[in-house]
């Protein structure tokens, strides 16, 4: 099993974006062995009371993984959905990193206002 | 009001937790399975853990190199027998199928499924209410202790819900764990707080 510890940093370490902005950072990871595969995904999900939904925005693969590696990353938010939180669902907005099999997420918040949506 | 996200029960931190050994720890039911030649029954009543534990069973399975699919049906949820043939097919042999539900086929559907299944040499795991539709791998049972061992791990040893509460939960849902945890969901939903009675 490849032991493998990653980070992911956004620019200025800037959680909360507006729909159509721009997000970028880099990506580090140090892993055990030499991985096979290296992967960035931007992905929206809920959570609560029901089944999770998962959406997929964007995936960016890094080519030719190296054990301790570094990669700037750059993705064009879309409009939609924004997060938002209410009791029984919450839509949640991450960047996901996947290093083999092993997986680290970054929620971000994507919405009009910068800050998620409460439904009351 | 308590965010979705930040509700202890939510049904993905639910199915994070995964199988909670009971009579039989993981690798002795994967044991147990493989001597039945992947070919076997998870019985229990409804929302005592069938599922939970197929789906722990698969990626057991799966990560030991056998080919699996999963498919799964209920009284809500349809599936054309054509989806269930194109899935078998499509299976190479000494694959396995894990099938939640399979008890709700029709007793010529199912017997269908098991010839055709025997044809094409790949086993079969499925969910069931009763006992005699394939060999039995274990039979769940949901009980007060179990569902306080769940709600301990939901709350990271924070029980804030006494054990007389849970009993009493447990009871009026039929043993039902799955419904016993909506419930908590949306009293901690409410209040963020499950499990404590009303202030008489």
């Amino acid at each position: 099993m490849n032991n493998v510890t990653f980070e992911i940093e956004t620019q200025n370490d800037q959680t909360s974006f507006l729909p159509g902005q721009t997000l970028s950072g880099t990506v580090r990871w140090m892993c055990s062995e030499l991985p096979d595969d290296a992967s960035l995904h931007l992905i929206w999900y809920t959570e609560g009371r029901g089944d999770e939904d998962v959406g997929l925005a964007e995936k960016c693969e890094f080519e030719n993984p190296q054990i301790s590696d570094e990669h700037p990353f750059r993705f064009q938010l879309p409009a939609g959905p924004y997060s938002f939180s209410g009791s029984l669902i919450s839509l949640i907005w991450a960047l996901e990193l996947k290093v083999d099999k092993e997986v680290v997420r970054k929620e971000i918040v994507l919405s009009p206002g910068e800050k998620e949506i409460t439904l009351r | 009001m308590i965010a979705a996200k930040d509700n202890p029960f939510r049904v993905g931190r639910i199915q994070a937790m995964g199988y909670l050994p009971q009579a039989f720890s993981l690798p002795q039911l994967c044991e147990h399975l493989e001597q039945l030649d992947y070919t076997a029954a998870i019985v229990g009543p409804h929302g005592s853990g069938k599922t939970t534990l197929l789906r722990e069973l698969e990626k057991h399975v799966r990560q030991s190199g056998i080919q699996t699919e999963m498919l799964f049906i209920s009284l809500d949820v349809k599936l054309s027998w054509r989806v269930i043939r194109n899935t078998i097919d499509s299976m190479p042999p000494q694959g396995v199928l894990f099938f939640d539900g399979a008890c709700h086929l029709s007793f010529w559907r199912f017997r269908q499924l098991r010839r055709r299944m025997r044809k094409r040499n790949i086993g079969m795991v499925i969910t069931a209410h009763r006992e005699g539709l394939l060999n039995t791998l274990t039979v769940c049972r949901s009980s007060p202790a179990l569902l306080e061992d769940i709600v301990s791990h939901l709350l990271d040893g924070n029980t804030i819900c006494s054990g007389s509460y849970l009993a009493d939960l447990l009871q009026t849902h039929h043993g039902n764990i799955r419904d016993c945890l909506w419930q908590l969901y949306d009293e901690y939903a409410g209040t963020g707080n499950a499990g404590v009675p009303p202030a008489t």
